[in-house]
């Protein structure tokens, strides 16, 4: 077996395990619900991404920056505590000795974990994304569908951060001092500090998911057409925000 | 080809794993016997590159291995005692993905497994999943695993665990065809295992290696020290702390007590033809580990 079809078939066979997996289900029906739950009909009365009470008409567009801007920023908590063990899980279920005495090198075992961890990931973005686009329909907002538009945040926004994620989920699986609930409390602030970095602190060199090339081109659109968001410093953020009435919308 | 291991001990903590243990192997079967904790698990793991011993030195060919293990690894089938399985695959995507561990051709792979799942009767359950299996099955796919690369040298430890009967005289059947062309150590603690299908056995107590021999020459050096002993079932106990008994067998007369020792236990005992797990008893129990 060359290499790629070496790395095929590693990945292909850890990409099966994790899909039939309880913790891949529940990470795909989260996935599902924040798809439903971050795109509130019109009536709802909150929003998720507040640019001072004004958000765009869900179009393509608008649907691909937030699935790519949300995904990257809760796949790293979900994503992560899913499949953080997969190392371990071979000493787990005892298939450690049996590779062990194969001749598969530490970088290769290594990196396809890696790499089949990334290949998880992705398929979870592409699950929300596939939800985002349901969603687009079911609100019927607008019904031109874009898939560059969903497809281009996926490239080169989410598939980055994703990959460093799949890293760092086998890091904190090999590093001592990081495996256990200690790595666990570790990642978890972490990704507090990460995430608020992201949302709070616009152009910064710490903005390791890359939300902010999109909320700054949103931000920036709505300003165009709502003068009053030109002059607030609150930017665009993520949370629950109650909204009294109908939600002025834009096009981006 | 030629498996040399010269003068290798482990030490584990304070403990002495295994001490200076000398062995040269050529094709066939070696049978590894004793008991619990004699070390058979400690030297497994060193032949399958997974430990280094402590001191001492093992030559596949006359290669090093515990400098160069890769070399020994691409020939090497094993099959710890405590293995497992990936509990959501099944038995072909298991061996498919261990194949790839092994960096076996995608054309013989598919090949090889095939055969094996028919040879080791998993054919109709290749679609199933592992965690679905019983012990005995998941043995089977622990031993297709073993297989997947043809080995020049097939490391099985405790390997008819969890079988049934049919399945351990199959599994037994497989590793005698196999052993022609190949290196196959086999450890167990159940005699029968090796009875028939290993022309040489070592025995391994507490670490240390008590003698490498044919079974016909292990049966034969306890020909005079076997005996049959008809005793009441009240003294029993009484021979069993004094002598090494390998069987009693309760009659309307009392009990026939199989018992293996140097000396006649009771006067009106009678001389038995040896078996090799009165040698293996004999063996073991003379340095303290069964009496």
């Amino acid at each position: 077996m060359n290499t790629i079809q070496s790395y095929f078939y590693l990945m292909k066979n850890n990409l099966i395990k994790q899909m039939r997996s309880y913790s891949f289900l529940i990470v795909v029906g989260i996935s599902i619900f924040i798809g439903y739950a971050c795109v509130p009909s019109a009536a709802a009365g909150y929003e998720v991404f507040y640019i001072g009470g004004v958000r765009g008409i869900y179009n393509s567009a608008w649907l691909g920056g937030m699935v790519a801007m949300l995904s990257t920023l809760l796949l790293w908590l979900f994503g992560f505590y899913m499949l953080r063990s997969q190392i371990s899980d071979d000493q787990r279920f005892k298939v450690g000795q049996i590779i062990a005495a194969t001749p598969i090198s530490n970088i290769r075992y290594i990196s396809s974990k890696v790499l089949s961890n990334f290949l998880v990931l992705i398929v979870i973005e592409l699950i929300m994304i596939f939800a985002f686009m349901a969603m687009q329909l079911i609100r019927g907002e607008s019904y031109e569908f874009n898939l560059l538009s969903y497809f281009a945040p996926f490239l080169f926004i989410a598939l980055p951060s994703l990959l460093v994620l799949a890293s760092l989920t086998v890091l904190f699986d090999v590093i001592p001092g990081l495996k256990g609930i200690i790595g666990n409390i570790i990642f978890f602030c972490l990704w507090i500090f990460f995430s608020v970095i992201s949302i709070a602190s616009p152009n910064s060199f710490w903005d390791l998911y890359g939300l902010d090339a999109i909320r700054s081109d949103m931000v920036e659109e709505a300003a165009k057409k709502y003068s009053f968001i030109a002059t607030s410093k609150e930017g665009g953020s993520f949370g629950y925000y109650p909204i009294e009435g109908k939600v002025s919308t834009f096009n981006w | 080809m030629e498996l040399d291991i010269q003068r290798v001990s482990k030490n584990s903590g304070s403990k002495q794993a295994l001490q200076d243990v000398s062995l040269r192997l050529k094709p066939g079967v070696l049978g590894l016997l004793g008991p619990n904790g004699a070390g058979k698990s400690t030297l497994m793991r060193m032949l399958a590159t997974i430990e280094k011993p402590s001191e001492g030195t093992i030559f596949w060919n006359g290669v090093d291995i515990t400098k160069d293990p890769n070399l020994l690894r691409r020939e090497l089938g094993y099959l710890p005692q405590d293995f497992g399985v990936y509990p959501n695959m099944n038995p072909m995507e298991f061996l498919e993905y261990m194949a790839a561990m092994k960096g076996l051709s995608v054309k013989s792979a598919k090949k090889r497994i095939n055969e094996l799942l028919e040879v080791l009767n998993l054919a109709n359950d290749r679609k199933r999943l592992l965690g679905g299996f019983s012990g005995g099955m998941k043995q089977r796919v622990g031993i297709a695993q073993a297989l997947l690369n043809d080995p020049s040298l097939l490391i099985v430890d405790e390997p008819t665990v969890g079988l049934d009967p049919q399945e351990r005289i199959r599994f037994r059947n497989l590793l005698s065809t196999l052993s022609s062309d190949r290196i196959v150590i086999l450890s167990t603690h159940i005699v029968t295992d090796i009875e028939s299908i290993a022309p040489n056995i070592a025995v391994l107590s507490k670490g240390n290696l008590i003698t490498y021999t044919s079974p016909e020459h292990l049966i034969q050096s306890v020909n005079d020290k076997v005996w049959n002993c008809i005793i009441p079932t009240t003294k029993l106990q009484e021979m069993q702390e004094k002598y090494t008994i390998s069987s009693a067998i309760h009659r309307s007369d009392g009990v026939h007590a199989r018992v293996v020792s140097d000396v006649r236990p009771i006067p009106h005992a009678t001389s038995l033809p040896s078996s090799l797990e009165d040698a293996y008893l004999y063996y073991v129990s003379s340095l303290g580990v069964t009496q």
